[in-house]
């Protein structure tokens, strides 16, 4: 392959991650699982970036995924660590919207 | 003297096993080889390794391995046409639309929705998503 070919093929499967990120982020728009299911995307794109199979290994931008991984691993434990703390306040408050929300 | 006549002589009757045109007379040949002891082992030695030689054969498979590569060759390139994705969008609308009726709650099963959505929307593009495709090809 020569330098030029490289060079697109390189370019073409930065694209082509986007195009994949930019349909399932749209998708997980509509989906509301307390804002978890942001976190649990960052982690599994990060593992897909760490992971040594299949070959080449991602040595730069390495960072990037365990930063990423390492965030949405503090969001995922914190939300429902913080829920389950504060369940009965939360209860209250989902009541007393409730009713201000016509009883939804 | 006797080493280079020695060599001379393992030449030519290399090129006559060969079928090839011989320099040295026949007579000459073999009056050197009734002389020469070494001469007559090399000979014998060399006629030993063509017959092994000749009796192997090369190995045939019977696996037609083209019949596979060619089906793959003639594989029409997948266009990923643009409906299943309007199908989706459409769906994930009404879903939307759905759920912000003040008075239907969708319940959890309805909440998955969009999941469910995603997940056929894959199945129809033989896709996924978290997968990372080893076998994809410069566009053209």
């Amino acid at each position: 392959m020569s330098d030029i070919e490289t060079k697109k093929a390189l370019i073409l499967g930065q694209k082509y991650a986007f195009a994949t990120i930019s349909l399932v982020l749209g998708i997980f728009s509509f989906v509301n699982l307390l804002g978890l299911e942001k976190p649990i995307l960052a982690i599994v794109f990060g593992w897909l970036a760490l992971r040594a199979a299949p070959e080449p290994k991602l040595n730069q931008h390495r960072a990037w995924a365990k930063v990423g991984m390492v965030l949405g691993g503090v969001i995922l434990i914190a939300v429902p660590t913080l829920i389950i703390i504060n369940f009965d306040r939360l209860r209250e408050f989902v009541q007393i919207l409730s009713r201000l929300n016509g009883g939804r | 003297m006797k080493e280079i006549a020695c060599e001379k002589v393992l030449m030519a009757k290399m090129a006559e096993a060969d079928g090839e045109t011989v320099e040295l007379s026949k007579e000459d040949l073999n009056l050197h080889l009734i002389s020469c002891e070494k001469c007559r082992a090399e000979i014998t030695q060399l006629h030993d390794i063509d017959t092994i030689l000749q009796r192997s054969s090369r190995a045939e498979t019977s696996v037609d391995l083209w019949l596979a590569v060619s089906r793959h060759l003639e594989q029409p390139v997948r266009r990923i046409t643009w409906q299943p994705f309007a199908v989706a969008v459409v769906l994930l609308i009404a879903f939307k639309l759905f759920e912000m009726v003040p008075e239907e709650d969708p319940g959890i099963v309805i909440r998955a929705a969009p999941l469910v959505i995603f997940g056929a929307l894959m199945l129809l593009l033989k896709e996924n998503p978290f997968k990372i495709n080893s076998e994809l090809v410069l566009e053209k």
